[in-house]
């Protein structure tokens, strides 16, 4: 993944004169290419040039190595036409995976998800890199992949506690893992920073403490964010789409907007057209996907995809209320004096706001560190269009926002078996928990929910098995 | 806070030669001094050159800058009697501050690890601000301040709703507070977060994101440490208490070891630390350890979570203490012959087991915390972190070990001690009232079944609760 710096300047640079003069075909082509449906990865050349005019060969980047020869004018049409080609085909195929996967079920998702962080941690820690000192190298990435490792065990242990109690806090096997995941990661941490220690060598000291400040910068930045994005999954596919969708429209329309105002005075407002054209799709897509339970369903089967659907109890955000229109209209006017709209389409508001105002920030932080480190683009994953860091370095601040925002003003935090079985494992003494069993099983029984008969057949069959 | 870096090295250099010559005396001396009680703030000379042999001047750190002249024997000698002389000064003043806000409550001891991560996060981010750009430093300086701040808020707002949630989920005015902070602490950061990218400047990249990513390290590694140090005083001053002084306790034997029969190199980053010490250390602070576990055990004031904190030593605590306190009956794992007369079973508290873990940890891991330390310390050719404390260094330095030494008692206390209160009642309550009976019912059947895995609840119990239910219904 680590390629000498020299060669990444020079490719992304021809592949950006490429681009350069393609870019307004480019947007349009794709857009057109799409039809209805937005493009979800966008034709975008540079991010965050927002309306920049094609001003040809010349750009304020860092003009070192003009070794290439000039091209001939025949060359450079035909290069530029493969390049827009090549993008536009890697374009396709990224939404139809990303579609796909959607349909396909939560569980492609979240597999795509990891994918995409591990290859963003890969090409984020290959920048650094550079210099190579070959003796401690193979230790420094070897120890990168552990981090990686710890982390991944530890957040994802945490998601498959959280939303899967029922089954873990049961089986015998996986109890004291989860019941400890948090000491048994953190030791695991712990083993990690005692071997960074145990590995430093005089003379290296700079390049290993940098590399450890790193990976923990990828971690948090990367990791961590990436996580939150997987929860959204589970929350719903609509916590998940919509923040993702929402910041790659932003990009469409800015670049658009910006294409059309031109390098003028107007310039800001390419921010506000974004935001307006970035609103409007929210409503539009969000109403759309609302009316599906396969959407605004949190994940409790694993095996669900389009066709099969999911079941469940719609959360109140999607439910159509009534409010009191906060003045009185004359009665001439005819206007009503509730309106009934869910409050769902409030909070589609403040994302796309956020997706629009806030997540473009994050792509402005990857911007500065390519020029901090001389590059062009992360790596380059997807041909004619960079690493996946530099399509992904929006989403990862705009999904923590949707997880934050979620868990603070969405989610209704209902018990659910898992959690009451969690509170009586974790919490009561093995006498409590059997007076539980004794005292609800009681109850139902009172209330008709439970036949004695039936409770009388658990016990039989537990002691049939137990033979 | 930023010292040129020439100074630095040469004060505390000479500094270091005069505490070479004097560390076996003031070792033995702050013993002496204190009486029975071990030091806790060690007279230890330079962290981490245990069992060095005082060799004079000639030192294997960096030789640069033999500037000063060689000093007279006389003012060497005065400079190296004043140097010990504010070593113990300062070493009793934070030993009586120390135990002072122990016994006067709870709250005053939080007010110095509030205090100590402050001063200790700004000595780290004092040690990159080199180079010094003046036109984006002052900013930069701001944006450190505010990360810090909003950290702090996140980590102290988790807490105090955590363990004081009787008070701000009743109150009108907190309740959102309560209710949305940690959305509320998100957005302060990405607030930070916006104008950190705001702030770039063309040719100052390299600067302000080593800046940013410097801050956020020493965020992670001091300030979120120093919130679980401050959590364990929540559970009780002794799970503050005992990591703490095993830590100290370490330090001093391992020095103390070292130089009596110390021989061979531990580890080339600390080239004066030995095996021997490392060992000899270990052995020591699980004696310490069982020690004064089990004399402060005897009081509810230690072993109490602060449920009132207007708390000293002098008006107590009361509450119902963790069942690791009480010594339970164990079974000897094997059967000894009649004639030994040894007994059968014996009467331990788990909490001797917790003391053993506890000390080891102390002993053979947090010292790696220390080295990091060093390795830092050797990247940047610096000494000393800072000068907080004269005759010791800065606070960092004192505090190195504390950290991953607090983050683990946190960790190990939540895990394998804590208990989290709740009755059948409580249990039974929240199944009724916030689940359909089809969830009951799922909720007795699973619960059944992991009662009979874990072997709690035989198979015939279950069939027969059943019958009965049958029975009394007819």
């Amino acid at each position: 993944m680590t390629k000498p710096k020299k060669d990444v300047k020079f490719q992304h640079r021809e592949r950006r004169l490429s681009r350069g003069s393609d870019s307004p075909a480019e947007g349009r082509s794709t857009s057109r290419a799409n039809g209805a449906k937005s493009p979800v990865r966008n034709g975008h050349p540079t991010r965050p040039d927002y309306g920049r005019q094609d001003t040809g060969m010349t750009e304020g980047w860092a003009t070192e190595d003009e070794k290439a020869p000039q091209p001939t004018a025949q060359e450079e049409y035909a290069k530029k036409k493969q390049t827009f080609i090549t993008r536009t085909i890697w374009t396709l195929v990224m939404i139809a995976v990303f579609f796909g996967a959607m349909f396909a079920g939560h569980i492609y998702m979240i597999i795509i998800v990891t994918a995409l962080q591990i290859v963003s941690f890969n090409e984020v820690i290959a920048i650094s890199n550079v210099p190579m000192r070959a003796r401690s190298l193979q230790f420094t990435k070897t120890l990168n992949w552990y981090f990686l490792g710890t982390t991944m065990y530890f957040l994802y242990g945490e998601s498959v506690i959280y939303y899967f109690k029922h089954i873990v806090l049961i089986d015998k096997v996986l109890l004291p893992f989860a019941t400890h995941h948090r000491f048994i990661s953190f030791m695991l941490y712990v083993m990690g920073f005692v071997f960074f220690v145990g590995s430093l060598q005089k003379g290296h000291y700079r390049f290993q403490f940098t590399q450890f400040a790193w990976t923990h910068m990828a971690l948090y930045l990367i990791v961590v964010q990436a996580h939150f994005i997987m929860n959204n999954i589970f929350e719903g596919m609509i916590w998940f789409f919509i923040p993702v969708s929402l910041v790659i429209t932003n990009d469409i329309f800015a670049y658009i907007v910006g294409i059309t105002i031109g390098r003028t005075q107007l310039i800001k407002l390419s921010f506000v057209g974004a935001w307006l054209f970035t609103v409007l799709f929210g409503f539009g897509m969000t109403n759309i996907l609302m009316r599906y339970k396969y959407f605004i369903c949190p994940v409790n089967d694993l095996g669900a995809n389009i066709f099969t659907g999911l079941e469940c109890v719609p959360n109140p955000v999607f439910i159509a209320h009534t409010y009191q229109v906060p003045f009185i209209p004359p009665t001439w006017t005819h206007l009503p004096t509730t309106v009934q709209i869910s409050p769902m389409q409030f909070h589609i508001f403040i994302m796309a706001t956020f997706a629009s105002l806030i997540a473009p920030f994050g792509g402005f932080f990857a911007s500065g560190l390519k020029r901090t480190f001389n590059i062009k683009d992360f790596g380059d994953s997807i041909p004619g269009h960079g690493g996946i860091t530099d399509r992904m370095d929006c989403q990862f601040i705009m999904g923590f926002f949707a997880f934050m925002y979620y868990q603070s003003f969405i989610a209704v935090y209902r018990a659910s078996p898992g959690s009451v079985i969690e509170t009586a494992i974790t919490s009561l003494t093995p006498e409590e928990q059997v007076e539980v069993v004794k005292l609800l099983g009681r109850h139902l029984v009172n209330q008709g929910q439970l036949s004695a008969k039936a409770l009388a057949d658990l016990g039989e069959q537990f002691r049939i098995a137990m033979k």
